[in-house]
């Protein structure tokens, strides 16, 4: 059931009437009920994978705790224990817990590693040929990326000892499964989730509302901006056919794309959040204006917030916490300055954190690239920061250079995302600096690649828009509430404005194929 | 009260919306030369109760003279066909008429090209024949139902929000001034009737065209899918049973009909006969009888190529013959006659051996133009071609082809073809295609 379909929308209407007529007891029970029939639409089959990593991920959380229980229970009976046999039993409890910990990282991960990367495993070598045919032809199943590293989360977490596993397996399962962030996020963590689901929530007209608009502006931003985009971004990427058309088409392509992405993934984001809004869930924000960003860094810590942030706390915290990290500060302390050497374990980190992200987006050398790009970029951000950030960067011609200068940065490495290979993507370089073919691109021909003129006057007005509410979210405003507050005339306006322009201009219906979202691929 | 105050509140917003939808479709839907947005202002609001109405495709529009079937009939009738129409525009058709008229009789055009048009109204791809009628219907369940029921979902943003469809025009503003300037005009507004080419609206539902097809100028650039291949849509035949049920409810004598085709096209398209028994098969047991006017006998029912507009079509003159038939045979003015074959094979056979028209099929990759005589004679061994061909340069070459008829032509070139068809050493047909590159 696609996100932006009729039938998405019926399923939402129906889920947010019977979750509010329903007895809070039975609110979450409810919510089971849709979450399965969500995933069930996407084909019988794929339960199976969610239901072994709900499974193992909460076996493992439950083991962990367990063991935390009677790590407890064992020093509470055994007060006045030697200090020495307290650490060993800890320790041992803690060899325990890493141990199940390991495990449940080694299923999921695995599942994960087998159903995502199969096709790969078998086309490229004997290593993985074990596998034979049965796992060959699998279809991704929904949401397998964003579920198994929720559940992985969840393990570390309890492992971590920040929260007890939960008893209740069907309770688990409904956080795992909740639909709107199944299939791209944001990633959620447990406990954010868990308080807000089984809450006793009253019904809040207002919310409700907000919710729905929300939900109708990232149709709009979907619909309206990302899939009229897209024929044009596939038509000059199209994959393996290595374009041809010219490096102006590519930079022209590229910076649709970005626009494209942003729209997609976002627009995405915001049916969810509203949703969740509707059903009185506030899931965690994942954008904040990316394009207004003035660094690379700056830039991530605005885009896919909770990707960041999820391997922030998981992978390079975890990372730069190890032991062996903490041998690598001590042994370069000794050579380098404390500074220098924590720089050093910082770029390790870093580099680990965004070549794994990079495995995440696909096993392929381009996103391994694209990943290692932004986090080559952070490594030298922390090595020349005290060279570059010195002397006066508030001023307002200063602040456009930066964000400008982020953009063209970020859009370069969209070339290498969108190029089908790495080999291609270096064939669109050669395009840009060898053969630009500005003949061809200010000829009509570009309004033959699947945007009309009609389309492209369409699109400017609706990116204008976007850039606006963008440029007032940077201001500080907060729009919905700030419209709230109008006349209803004008608030009417505005809604009907922006419905009407989701069913006229939307790419959807019979002369479109219903475009997926970009991060579902992912 | 806050709730009262809430379920106005969204009452309001509905009509908005709804108001909001009307004016854009305004604003983008260019229905200046719509015969069908004649005909419904007219099915709304008839001078009189409509006694009799015909309904169904083209067929039926272009085939019953209301001028002359109100003179026979002695009552108000009433043509509702349109374009393409199918069963399930026809039903709800029908349900929109029975409630505000009285109607006696319906009458309805069931052609062989409807039922075998569609698998299922939900694979459907072409709309058009649904929304000329539903962009005119008054709102209602019935119209929900039928936009509901004529497609798969992808199709209803533009079943119920028509400016989607004409979408771009928003973004020409000088078109669309041209237009609100067409639409502010008295002849759109009081619904003035519409002349378009050679077509004209001349009232309550009867649209004439003055082209005519000249004698033996039957021709087709492709070749027609045979009747014996088709498959009977069960969506269709299902819309048919509800306009039985419908008439039996209402108490309304319901009968179905052929309107004539040219023998060509007949011909072309294989075993018309099977077409015949599958409506008889699915009316049996019904109230509802089928008369095909296809097969009626030449001494009441005499069409040349020059009653026809094309290959499918009645025009004008074939219009007023065939209404003039149509309406005797109904008000029983030749009761006691027989004036059909049992069936096609027979009256084909009745016949005396003739070329009806020619099948040409342009392989523009090979460079070769291929005829094909639709006959009902049972050799073609004395059927014989010549062609001129006249290209782009102006070169005339001539060509008297052998009886499987293939004329090649150089790869690449283009320009027209002038055919003689030669039946027992005599021309029975001649007709001018353009073959070639485009």
């Amino acid at each position: 059931m696609g996100v932006t379909s009729f039938a998405f929308i019926i399923f939402c209407i129906i889920t947010v009437f019977v979750f509010y007529m329903l007895p809070y007891r039975m609110r979450w029970v409810w919510l089971l009920a849709m979450n399965l029939l969500f995933y069930v639409s996407a084909g019988v089959l794929q339960v199976v994978f969610i239901v072994m990593a709900a499974c193992i991920s909460w076996s493992g959380s439950w083991l962990i705790t367990r063991n935390y229980q009677k790590e407890e229970i064992y020093f509470q009976n055994t007060e006045g224990l030697a200090k020495e046999r307290k650490k060993e039993v800890k320790l041992l409890n803690g060899r325990k817990r890493k141990g199940i910990l390991f495990c449940v990282l080694l299923l999921v991960l695995g599942q994960l590693a087998v159903v995502k990367y199969n096709g790969i495993f078998l086309h490229n070598g004997s290593l993985f040929c074990f596998f034979g045919n049965s796992v060959q032809g699998i279809v991704v199943p929904l949401g397998i990326s964003f579920y198994s590293l929720f559940c992985i989360g969840y393990c570390i977490d309890v492992y971590r000892g920040q929260y007890t596993a939960e008893k209740s397996l069907l309770k688990y399962f409904t956080v795992v499964t909740f639909f709107p962030c199944i299939s791209q996020g944001p990633f959620e963590r447990y406990g954010h989730l868990s308080e807000q689901i089984f809450a006793d929530k009253k019904f809040d007209g207002q919310q409700v509302v907000f919710g729905a608009e929300l939900m109708l502006w990232g149709f709009f931003k979907k619909m309206v901006i990302a899939d009229n985009l897209s024929p044009f971004v596939t038509e000059v990427f199209q994959p393996g056919s290595g374009g041809g058309y010219g490096g102006l088409f590519v930079i022209a392509a590229a910076f649709c794309y970005s626009i494209q992405i942003y729209a997609d993934f976002s627009g995405y984001v915001d049916i969810v959040s509203g949703l969740g809004r509707m059903l009185g869930i506030a899931l965690v924000q994942n954008f904040n204006a990316p394009y207004f960003s003035k660094s690379v860094p700056e830039f991530w810590r605005n885009w896919h917030m909770s990707l960041g942030s999820w391997f922030k706390d998981y992978v390079f915290y975890s990372v730069l916490r190890s032991s062996w990290c903490q041998f690598l500060v001590k042994k370069a302390g000794k050579v380098f300055s404390r500074k220098v050497s924590m720089n050093i374990v910082t770029s390790v980190a870093l580099f680990i954190n965004w070549f794994l992200i990079g495995l995440w987006h696909g096993l392929e050398w381009k996103y391994i690239l694209f990943d290692l790009y932004y986090g080559g970029i952070m490594i030298l951000d922390i090595w020349l920061k005290p060279i570059y950030r010195t002397g006066n960067c508030s001023a307002f011609f200063y602040r456009v250079f930066q964000v400008g200068r982020t953009f063209l940065v970020v859009c370069f490495a969209y070339i290498l995302l969108c190029a089908g290979n790495v080999s291609e993507f270096i064939f669109h370089l050669k395009e840009i600096i060898f053969y630009p073919n500005p003949k061809r691109f200010f000829s009509y021909e570009l309004f033959a690649m699947g945007i009309s003129r009609s389309k492209a006057v369409m699109l400017l007005f609706a990116v204008a828009v976007l850039v606006l509410v963008d440029i007032l979210h940077v201001k500080g405003h907060n729009i919905r509430c700030e419209v709230a507050k109008k006349n209803i005339v004008l608030r009417w306006l505005l809604l009907v404005g922006i419905i009407y322009a989701v069913i006229l201009f939307g790419a959807y219906g019979p002369e479109y194929d219903v475009s997926t979202f970009i991060y579902q691929a992912f | 009260m806050k709730h009262y105050k809430v379920v106005i509140k969204i009452i309001c917003f509905i009509l908005f919306f709804c108001i909001i939808n009307k004016t854009l479709c305004f604003l983008a839907v260019d229905d200046t030369i719509s015969f069908t947005r004649i005909m419904m202002h007219e099915l709304y609001y008839p001078d009189s109760n409509i006694d009799v109405l015909f309904l169904g495709a083209s067929h039926c529009y272009r085939s019953l003279d209301t001028r002359i079937t109100d003179k026979v009939f002695q009552c108000n009738t009433f043509n509702a066909g349109s374009s393409n129409q199918s069963a399930d525009g026809t039903y709800s058709l029908l349900c929109e008429a029975v409630k505000r008229n009285k109607i006696q009789k319906v009458y309805v055009e069931v052609g062989y090209a409807m039922p075998r048009y569609e698998t299922g109204y939900k694979d459907r791809t072409q709309m058009t024949g649904t929304y000329i009628i539903s962009d005119y219907m008054k709102p209602s369940y019935n119209k929900a139902r039928f936009l509901l029921q004529a497609s798969s979902a992808k199709h209803y943003a533009n079943s119920f929000f028509p400016a989607r469809r004409s979408w771009e025009n928003f973004f020409h503003p000088a078109e669309m001034l041209k237009l609100l300037q067409k639409k502010f005009s008295k002849e759109y507004r009081e619904y003035g009737y519409v002349v378009n080419g050679n077509e004209e609206y001349c009232g309550k539902g009867f649209v004439e065209d003055d082209t005519e097809i000249p004698t033996g100028g039957f021709y087709s650039m492709e070749e027609y899918q045979k009747i014996e291949d088709s498959r009977w849509s069960e969506d269709w035949q299902e819309s048919i049973r509800q306009v039985i049920q419908l008439c039996e409810e209402k108490g309304i004598a319901l009968t179905f009909f052929s309107a004539p085709m040219p023998d060509f096209l007949l011909v072309a398209s294989g075993e018309y006969d099977q077409y015949i028994e599958f409506m008889d098969s699915l009316l049996e047991g019904s109230s509802a009888q089928y008369y095909d006017f296809n097969l009626c006998k030449p001494q009441y029912l005499s069409l040349t190529e020059n009653n026809f507009k094309d290959d499918n079509h009645l025009n004008t003159k074939g219009a007023k013959i065939f209404s003039g038939l149509f309406s005797e045979y109904f008000a029983g003015g030749l009761s006691g006659e027989n004036i059909f074959y049992g069936s096609y094979q027979e009256k084909i056979a009745a016949q005396k051996d003739t070329v009806y028209g020619v099948v040409v099929k342009d392989n523009k990759e090979k460079g070769e133009l291929s005829l094909e005589a639709v006959t009902n004679a049972d050799s073609m061994e004395e059927i014989f071609y010549i062609a001129e061909r006249t290209g782009r340069d102006g070169q005339s070459v001539t060509q008297k082809s052998s009886i499987c008829g293939l004329l090649p032509y150089s790869s690449g070139e283009t320009g027209t073809v002038d055919i003689r068809v030669y039946f027992k050493g005599v021309e029975t047909n001649h007709i001018s295609v353009p073959y070639g590159a485009e």
